[in-house]
């Protein structure tokens, strides 16, 4: 695998070379400081422009085109990334060796007019694609709470600090909905093609100077330098007594979500110890939650936690039986005071830096989680996969016990069932 | 002997063979792979519940939820490491689940791939049930039962199937009730695992860089396999399920439901049929795709009217029915599924569409084998449907053509339908 990276002043071009996949992998990465209020809009534009374009006018047309193009496919996401909020938009085709030649550049001039030019006549958008995205968001938006593990995720967030972008939510909100017009949309469409910050990977069997030279001829952004701001987040305030809100609703199961902060880690302990104390705690199936309070206990389907080193948090999260609340909040409390007080097998460490390693090779195996990796480097403090192999090695038992102290419940959060108890 | 078989145009090759005492192994070789995916499967799944148990006479009624019961019981062993312990020493991945039709084991990881198979197969050969252990399950699978009750799409799969099917026991939830799973005992389990967890009743699929032959021997001379003799095909009670759809209409108010959602469902019967079933198969997914997918006038014009948010299909095969569903998210479903119901009677399909259908198809299965899991799982996909693997789909795709696709739907009545809708309490 070879890596190429080029700054091209509005944008910097990353060309990854492989032959390892039949498909060419494509990602533009638009990135900018998170706004709650603006969250809405990012997702309808990223949408809208996924949906139709100058050229293709309507659903079908840009459909048949990426059809005729061996199924290339456009695809937009948008996501949070600590302080950060971006919006992808990816193209993948297969290589040529198996369709026809031409079949990239054709491909790429489909990416181009997507991103260049959109559905928009008298700087409006074009009123059916605005109103089948607006009717599609509406929907999504309001059937949020059906997905109750997410929903109690999402108010746990909003009970820990409301104002604090972790808080913020993907899903988009529907008074910002309301205020989206065809007209305010093209002017955000201005400001977003020319103030994110940007960055292109590609992907694939690819010849670096024919691609270089393709994406330079078709893709010129015009931004203007901004400065970048911090993606980590840091929090205001710990709480030093742990808040719980317990809410009501129609449903079989609760849904437990605990809010854990951190603080204070040093740039090797994010990267790697508390990585490391999550996979023991909570990671899989020979945690220490999943063994007490699934296997030895009964009490739960599920119970596992992750961490983000970026938010500067760690969610423990589980579907249990209401009137168990207290027990499974007890047996969780005892787990991660085993960790502090070292008592955990090393062997647990061994077995999770085992697990970390072959996540890390197996990331070599998907185009996109390859771009990741090397967008997370270019913009975390984050080292390549090769010295992220020996440093993970480093940590000891005594590192996961420092950490384990700065890991702080802060917020407990249960969507009570009341179904069962009619 | 083991014989090698092409994925044809996709540069995949898949080395099978059928054991002496009747499993089934495909291997299937990423030269440029660092991971792998494995799958040791059986052919016993939530619909079968009435069946002789291997070595008796008799035929037997076992509680509803007992496949997906066993599968997580699978998971004890007597000599106390269990396989998440075990697997999680070479930072290795495993996981169960459970179909209709089938169970399966997975395992997946980049490390250790020999003895993590060697492994896999030896926990799935080592059942441990007691009282205890089996007693300990109830509370956890409860609280999947309790997890799944409070998902509309999965409440809405449940009913789609009750309006189908009259008698089929595909009507029940995988997982089955509460009440059903608390009368299961070891007994019972050992019976289920006796009769349908023998090597000629069950498949194994392994996806990685490796060599073939010394994944073959190894899985030959695996002690557990090696002196297991052919076991008699297992004895399951047959379904005389009618052909009519049990229910035409159902509306339902659903607790956590917050926008209305819908099956439309056809149950075709294979009775008659003149073509292959892949064949047939591959042509009611055509005109499926070309007259409801992402490309075609009737999704754009549904959506320009604010009728359709989310429309999915998918076919299954039940027997000797090919259920269609068209999985929907609609404010208003009932004048979606009208629409859908005219569509169905007056559409036309053009040589065009059918050569740009076979184009994305053929893409499709190309990008399919850049990834190992997805690879091995419609392999055993197909083998669930067609009782084999198909290696010429690519071939297959490309002989499509408009003139046999009007003859098979001349023949073709979407009459035979049912509708249900979920909506907010």
């Amino acid at each position: 695998m070879q890596y190429k990276k080029i700054e091209l002043g509005s944008y910097n071009l990353h060309l990854i070379k492989t032959d390892k996949f039949k498909t060419v992998n494509i990602q533009v990465i638009f990135s900018d400081e998170i706004k709650k209020e603006d969250i809405t809009k990012r997702n309808f534009l990223s949408d809208v422009l996924t949906y139709s374009s100058k050229k293709y006018a309507t659903k079908k047309s840009l459909a048949t085109a990426s059809q005729d193009l061996y199924a290339a496919s456009v695809y937009s996401t948008c996501y949070r990334l600590g302080n950060y909020y971006n919006t992808d938009i990816n193209l993948y085709f297969l290589n040529e060796k198996y369709t026809e030649k031409g079949m990239a550049e054709k491909s790429l001039d489909f990416l181009k007019e997507v991103i260049f030019n959109p559905n928009v006549t008298d700087d409006k958008f074009d009123a059916t694609s605005f109103q089948v995205v607006k009717n599609n968001m509406r929907l999504q938006i309001e059937s949020l709470k059906e997905d109750t593990r997410k929903y109690s995720m999402i108010r746990m967030l909003e009970v820990m600090d409301a104002k604090m972008p972790y808080s913020y939510h993907g899903f988009g909100y529907l008074e910002d909905l309301e205020k989206i017009t065809r007209e305010n949309l093209y002017e955000y469409y201005q400001k977003f093609i020319t103030t994110s910050n940007i960055e292109i990977f590609v992907i694939g069997d690819i010849d670096f100077q024919e691609m270089e030279s393709m994406i330079k001829e078709k893709f010129k952004f015009n931004t203007y330098k901004k400065k970048k701001i911090d993606p980590i987040i840091t929090h205001n305030k710990i709480r030093m007594r742990t808040k719980t809100v317990i809410e009501k609703d129609n449903i079989n199961q609760a849904k437990l979500t605990i809010g854990c902060k951190t603080h204070d880690l040093s740039d090797f302990e994010k990267n790697y110890v508390l990585t490391l104390y999550n996979i023991v705690l909570g990671g899989g199936s020979e945690s220490l939650l999943f063994q007490e309070v699934r296997e030895k206990n009964s009490l739960c389907y599920y119970i596992s936690s992750t961490s983000n080193k970026v938010d500067n948090l760690m969610i423990i999260s589980s579907g249990i039986a209401s009137q168990n609340f207290k027990k499974v909040i007890s047996l969780i409390k005892k787990e991660m005071k085993k960790i502090e007080l070292g008592k955990f097998d090393e062997d647990m460490i061994a077995k999770a830096k085992t697990r970390y390693i072959s996540v890390l090779d197996e990331m070599y195996d998907y185009p996109t989680q390859i771009i990741s990796a090397y967008y997370a480097s270019s913009i975390l403090n984050v080292d390549i996969p090769e010295i992220r192999r020996e440093k993970i090695m480093t940590v000891t038992k005594e590192d996961i016990i420092k950490i384990s102290k700065k890991v702080k419940i802060d917020t407990v959060y249960l969507l009570e069932g009341v179904k069962n108890d009619e | 002997m083991m014989n090698k078989k092409e994925l044809k145009g996709t540069d995949t090759f898949i080395f099978h063979e059928e054991l002496s005492n009747g499993l089934n192994v495909y291997l299937l070789p990423f030269p440029n792979k660092k991971n792998y995916f494995m799958s040791y499967f059986t052919k016993f799944g939530s619909i079968n519940i009435e069946f002789v148990p291997n070595g008796e006479k008799k035929e037997i009624k076992v509680p509803l939820g007992i496949a997906h019961f066993l599968e997580h019981k699978m998971f004890e062993q007597e000599d106390g490491e269990v396989p998440f312990e075990f697997f999680a020493k070479s930072g290795t991945g495993c996981n169960a689940s459970t179909g209709f039709k089938a169970t399966r084991y997975i395992v997946y990881g980049t490390n250790n791939l020999k003895e993590n198979l060697s492994y896999l197969i030896e926990y799935v050969n080592s059942p441990y049930f007691t009282d205890e252990n089996v007693e300990k399950e109830k509370g956890i699978i409860a609280e999947e039962i309790n997890m799944y009750d409070d998902n509309p799409e999965w409440i809405l799969t449940e009913e789609v199937e009750k309006a189908l099917f009259k008698v089929h026991p595909i009507r029940n939830d995988i997982a089955g009730y509460i009440d059903t799973i608390d009368k299961i005992t070891k007994e019972q389990l050992y019976k289920c695992y006796n009769t349908f967890y023998q090597p000629s009743n069950m498949g194994i699929v392994v996806g990685g860089n490796f060599n073939p032959e010394e994944i073959m021997d190894l899985i030959k001379n695996h002690p557990l396999l090696k002196d297991k003799k052919l076991a008699p095909k297992p004895q399951i009670k047959g379904v005389d399920e009618p052909i009519r759809v049990n229910k035409e209409l159902v509306e339902i108010p659903c607790h956590n439901v917050a926008s209305p959602k819908a099956g439309f469902s056809i149950k075709l019967s294979l009775k008659d049929i003149k073509e292959d079933l892949f064949t047939y198969n591959l042509y009611i997914g055509m005109i499926l795709n070309i007259v409801f997918g992402t490309s075609s006038t009737f999704r754009e014009e549904m959506m320009a009217k604010n009728l359709l948010n989310s429309l999915i299909f998918e076919r299954m095969i039940v027997d000797d029915f090919l259920v269609i569903t068209f999985w929907i998210e609609s404010m208003n479903p009932k004048e979606l599924i009208a629409n859908i119901k005219e569509e169905i009677a007056n559409y036309q399909i053009t040589e065009e569409e059918v050569e740009r259908c076979k184009k994305v198809w053929i893409s499709s299965e190309v990008v399919m084998t850049d990834n190992v899991e997805i690879t091995v799982d419609n392999l055993i996909s197909d083998i669930m449907e067609y009782k084999e693997i198909v290696p010429d789909k690519i071939p297959m795709i490309r002989k499509m053509n408009l003139d046999k696709l009007n003859k098979i739907k001349k023949d073709l009545s979407f009459d035979n339908n049912s509708t249900v809708i979920l909506l907010p309490e």
